[in-house]
């Protein structure tokens, strides 16, 4: 682990490249949005977070509405951050977001979430929490939650109270958020960037005949950071960044 | 200098070191097998970029000069472009196209990362040939990355450029981000 830095406790994502763009790692109990398009990387990112945290000594939650369970760890076996001792050992808890709400009895497909319902389930979470020592969590996807509060003004009021139950307790959570390539937005309600202490891009970025997976920090609280774009790789040792080289035409750089 | 100084060059240099290994055409097959043989008598794992010749064909060439290539990792970009059917390897890792230079920048970083602890060399054959296929600046860019984020991980490399055939803004880029040049011209004696 990365001592912490002047400014703050960093949490290390143990992701080479980001941390050195983070100046040591996210800042401690910061809620960082993970924004992009499908098949950008943000799952497999938020896998090695937690792994690379379990590794560490800290450990973490994952909360998915887009696989079962037994099917995300089937799909990290193949990266050497995973381990399945942290999962026997209770270091990295995986849990289906839809088998909790439907626990909770808070799962309306046609009524959506009130507001009571999602203060249920972040208090639900944070028995987890709680219960497990967790250090850094993520839901995956925030969208899915979201699209059930409908409203923007539920969705605030989900948010104010998601961070006021974790911060607090020194979690540091990643929420995965899910935007369309043409929106040009962060979150799916325009809500969810505003209220998170830090903002990562997962993109695609199509370039000398190239579709290349991109990682950009556009906001982080409580650190200084570059906002520049790079070009990154799943790759089974886990994932690895490099700058974007410009392209060049005759008038110079693209 | 005789090729069969490269090898004694190389074992001179620190651990951080870029070389520049400037070749004929004549002394090129014997610039590369040096290079290969330094890093199996060294002990040294060798990651060798090639969008020169199909790794398949070098691993062939190696084979029927007696060299082993055991410790030898590729990155391959240009198989696929010339048509070869790749074939799945433990020992290759295919770049479908030179033009991809950050796809490539990537599968450096990841075989460095596979490679962990142990003593390693990037081999990158050659500059001249990446040179038909990119603009002059954006690949003069990618070798000042690629020699520097290795040089910071302690990783040594080796540049290969076939003399008077390197674009002079590669030529510069190299002189600058290079601590040593070892020429390779006139003398074909393969040592």
């Amino acid at each position: 682990m990365a001592s912490p830095k002047k400014g703050g406790e960093r949490v290390p994502t143990g992701i080479e490249g980001l941390d050195e763009i983070l100046q040591g790692g996210v800042p401690l109990g910061n809620t960082v949005l993970f924004a992009g398009t499908c098949g950008t990387g943000k799952t497999t990112a938020c896998f090695e977070i937690l792994c690379r945290g379990a590794a560490a000594g800290e450990n973490g939650a994952i909360f998915s509405s887009i696989e079962a369970p037994d099917r995300s760890i089937a799909n990290m076996r193949s990266y050497d951050f995973f381990d399945e001792g942290y999962i026997k050992e209770n270091r990295l808890i995986v849990r289906d977001l839809g088998d909790l709400m439907r626990d909770l009895g808070i799962s309306h497909p046609d009524t959506g979430l009130s507001v009571e319902d999602g203060n249920k389930l972040i208090h639900a979470i944070a028995k987890v929490v709680d219960d497990n020592k967790v250090k850094r969590l993520v839901i995956d996807s925030l969208t899915s939650v979201v699209g059930h509060l409908e409203k923007r003004e539920r969705i605030r009021t989900f948010m104010r109270e998601f961070t006021r139950t974790f911060q607090p307790r020194g979690v540091t959570v990643f929420l995965v958020s899910e935007v369309s390539p043409e929106a040009h937005k962060y979150s799916s309600y325009g809500v969810e960037d505003v209220l998170t202490d830090g903002v990562v891009l997962f993109s695609n970025l199509e370039t000398r005949g190239d579709l290349l997976r991109t990682i950009q920090v556009i906001k982080m609280r409580g650190t200084t950071h570059s906002r520049s774009r790079y070009v990154m790789d799943l790759t089974p040792y886990g994932m690895v960044m490099v700058p974007v080289l410009k392209s060049y035409s005759k008038g110079g750089a693209e | 200098m005789a090729t069969g100084d490269i090898g004694r060059r190389l074992k001179e240099t620190s651990s951080r070191s870029a070389v520049s290994l400037i070749s004929d055409i004549d002394n090129y097959f014997n610039a590369m097998k040096e290079v290969v043989k330094h890093t199996s008598d060294e002990d040294i794992a060798c990651v060798y970029i090639t969008s020169t010749i199909p790794s398949t064909v070098i691993m062939e060439q190696l084979s029927s000069e007696g060299l082993t290539y055991e410790h030898v990792h590729f990155i391959d970009c240009i198989s696929y472009m010339v048509g070869s059917t790749p074939s799945k390897s433990d020992r290759v890792i295919y770049v479908e196209s030179p033009t991809m230079l950050e796809t490539l920048m990537l599968k450096v970083q990841m075989a460095v990362r596979h490679l962990g602890d142990k003593p390693k060399l990037v081999f990158l054959d050659s500059i001249n040939t990446l040179a038909l296929h990119n603009d002059e600046r954006t690949l003069s860019e990618f070798v000042h990355y690629l020699i520097n984020s290795l040089r910071v991980k302690g990783v040594p490399t080796v540049v290969l450029s076939i003399v008077d055939q390197t674009p002079e803004d590669l030529e510069i880029i190299l002189k600058l981000v290079c601590d040593e040049v070892i020429e390779a011209v006139g003398t074909t004696n393969g040592g």
